[in-house]
């Protein structure tokens, strides 16, 4: 089993160059509790996301880390000029000596692509073809392409990443119908509070797919799933911490569609209180010990490989998370190291 | 007289990775020298520039870094969605307690302009509205802006700047542009030939009055030099030579590539004695270059003073000797002037 982090990097109550520093610290203690990969969102004109641009935030982690992976989760194709992402891609893989990981999606939010000026009803056909154009751009040094919302003619590309072929590619997934094309572009997958029981069909559809591929067990791609996750030394005290840190960063996930009267898709499924989302299972706080029960339970009944904690949400403070990461890495990851 | 570095960031023959993390290492000696900025250049698809997303290097360059300003020179505003670079611009300036220098422009090249579809014939006009849409991003919390390239309607604006109000940083060429630069108090870099600083300078001044704005708020106007500095001239004349071909020939590798005229084909010899002896570059000693500056300042009436120290094949260890010489026995000469 892997370890790594999603962050969202929303609005901390704290000024903002205070909750950058901050941040950059913790993700020094995730480098050093050994987590594989840190995987951050990417949001824009809302407090739930301050990393609107992630490769500049990335830039910074790639300096403060020696082993921790990084990535958006995920940048959003359509908004990008393909010509600079894939140029921002090689310099963030290679100024880590190749740690880059490369999410991939479309934007979940028609109100965000929107003050882009991207159309949401044609995001997925022109982040298909984004995808296309920068994945030949990363490896060939002339780019020619012709689509509907792209057209390129022999243009030299000098930057070349340093995972090759391309830096791996990951994707937040939410729809089964995926699956097909991840299992055969070796995407690793990360589904965002997905329950335990709707991950074990993905997970199986995943695995399914891949041996149907002819594709060797081992190695899989990455298989997870997120979940806000607060360590402490008593139950009491982990409980009181992730109840009020959730509060804000569950009006922050709100906050954009309401405000412009666009429905909230996850608006039934994602608890206001974080006690109904532990009690769904799709968030834990607690001591170490419940820690290693309720993951072992998770990977158990889900069948995932990677599992993806969120530590600093809404206005958790850098001491509370840096406590639960120092407990997560002390007495839960070693209980899964021979996974 | 502050001093400050220009970087394009040009291919040195190394492998990609040792080449960013000489440079950065470059960059912290420029730091603790006491420079005020470093400026860097914005390129793409080209062994010119390889840092094309200048803020993905500055922000690496923020955590290497604690005194030392920076910035691109310049951000190419067609090139970028209006948007991101508010929020681009917002993340460098907070990460780096205020350190952003803000330089803006159009883009000089209609190759590199034209693989990111851009006109370059309606270029200028699209750089006047993405300024005025990014300058309004920076400071109001809606965006509202209807133009002929950009449309926003109410948009929200969730993150500031540390600095209110943002400088702003222009490469000055065109004397036309010293109106445009000084109604916005830009500070201004350039790499003309002393006689047309001057007069860039002059005019810039002039400007300055004629609104009426005081000369202690002047913003600084700057000339950018190639600079080698070793222990002999021989050594330091033979290190340029050696180093400056690659990037020169960096310069005009895509307008020749693509038969568009090089507009700086003639004002850029292929040797660097010949540009030496224009009076646009040196190679000495540090006697010989504190000569040259002083002289230098006082033919184009700059009050800063850009060096490039790092270019073409110019070694990491080479670099870095230019910067310790510079710093012990050039900066001090000028630290009250």
């Amino acid at each position: 089993m892997r370890f790594g982090i999603f962050d969202h990097l929303d609005d901390g109550g704290v000024p903002l160059g205070q909750l950058f520093e901050e941040r950059l610290e913790l993700i020094e203690a995730y480098d050093r509790a050994g987590f594989y990969g840190y995987h951050l969102a990417e949001h824009h004109a809302t407090p739930l996301g301050y990393a609107p641009s992630p490769g500049v935030f990335l830039s910074a982690v790639a300096q403060r880390t020696q082993q921790l992976r990084f990535g958006p989760m995920v940048y959003l194709l359509p908004l990008y000029h393909p010509l600079r992402l894939i140029e921002e891609i090689c310099m963030l893989d290679q100024m880590s000596g190749g740690r880059f990981l490369f999410g991939v999606g479309r934007g979940i939010s028609p109100v965000e692509v929107g003050f882009f000026g991207v159309d949401f009803a044609h995001g997925m056909a022109q982040y298909e073809e984004a995808l296309a154009v920068i994945r030949l751009g990363l490896t060939h040094s002339e780019l020619t392409y012709h689509g509907e919302f792209y057209n390129f003619d022999t243009v030299p590309i000098v930057l070349k990443p340093a995972q090759l072929p391309h830096p791996p590619l990951w994707y937040g997934i939410s729809r089964p119908e995926t699956i097909p094309w991840a299992a055969e572009n070796d995407v690793n997958l990360v589904s965002f509070l997905r329950p335990m029981s709707a991950m074990r069909s993905l997970v199986e559809k995943f695995r399914d797919e891949w041996a149907a591929l002819g594709k060797p067990p081992d190695p899989l791609p990455c298989i997870g799933v997120t979940r806000h996750i607060v360590v402490a030394e008593t139950e009491k005290e982990a409980h009181n911490i992730a109840a009020s840190a959730y509060r804000p960063w569950r009006r922050n996930m709100a906050v954009l569609w309401e405000q412009r009267g666009v429905p909230f898709p996850l608006q039934g499924e994602l608890a206001d209180e974080f006690d109904v989302l532990q009690h769904h299972g799709v968030g834990f706080a607690g001591t170490p010990a419940q820690a290693r029960g309720y993951i072992a339970a998770e990977a158990e009944g889900s069948g995932i490989n990677y599992f993806v904690c969120d530590m600093a949400f809404g206005d958790i403070t850098l001491a509370e998370a840096k406590r639960s990461v120092e407990l997560f890495a002390q007495e839960v990851m070693p209980a899964f190291a021979g996974d | 007289m502050r001093f400050g570095i220009f970087d394009h960031l040009d291919d040195s023959g190394l492998p990609l990775n040792e080449h960013f993390e000489q440079r950065l290492r470059l960059i912290e000696a420029y730091d603790r020298a006491g420079f005020y900025g470093y400026h860097l250049a914005e390129h793409h698809n080209t062994p010119l520039g390889y840092a094309p997303s200048p803020g993905v290097f500055l922000a690496a360059v923020a955590q290497r870094t604690e005194q030392l300003r920076f910035g691109p020179m310049v951000y190419l505003l067609p090139l970028y969605h209006p948007l991101r670079l508010i929020d681009e611009i917002c993340m460098l300036d907070q990460m780096s307690g205020g350190r952003f220098l803000y330089g803006v422009g159009r883009g000089i090249s209609p190759v590199e302009v034209g693989f990111y579809g851009v006109d370059f014939d309606t270029g200028a006009k699209q750089f006047r509205e993405a300024f005025e849409v990014v300058r309004r991003g920076l400071t109001e919390d809606r965006l509202t802006f209807h133009g002929e390239f950009y449309d926003f309607d109410n948009v929200p604006i969730v993150m500031k700047p540390f600095q209110q109000p943002l400088p702003v940083w222009y490469g000055l060429g065109n004397p036309a542009s010293v109106a445009w630069t000084a109604a916005n108090a830009a500070n201004t870099v350039t790499r003309r030939p002393p006689e047309q600083v001057r007069a860039i300078t002059d005019s810039y001044r002039a400007e300055w009055k004629k609104l009426g704005r005081s000369e202690a708020d002047l913003p600084m106007l700057g000339v950018n030099r190639h600079i080698i500095i070793a222990d002999t001239e021989a050594d330091a004349l033979a290190t340029a030579r050696r180093g400056y071909p690659a990037w020169r020939h960096h310069m005009g590798l895509l307008w020749h590539e693509y038969k568009v005229p090089f507009p700086l084909e003639a004002a850029l010899p292929e040797d660097f004695g010949v540009l030496q002896k224009h009076g646009d570059a040196i190679a000495g000693t540090p006697a010989m270059v504190r000569d040259y500056i002083t002289s230098e300042v006082e033919a184009t009436g700059v009050n800063y003073y850009v060096c490039d120290f790092a270019f073409g094949t110019i070694s990491h260890d080479e670099a870095m000797r230019s910067v310790e010489l510079f710093t012990k026995e050039v900066m001090p000469a000028f630290a009250d002037a």
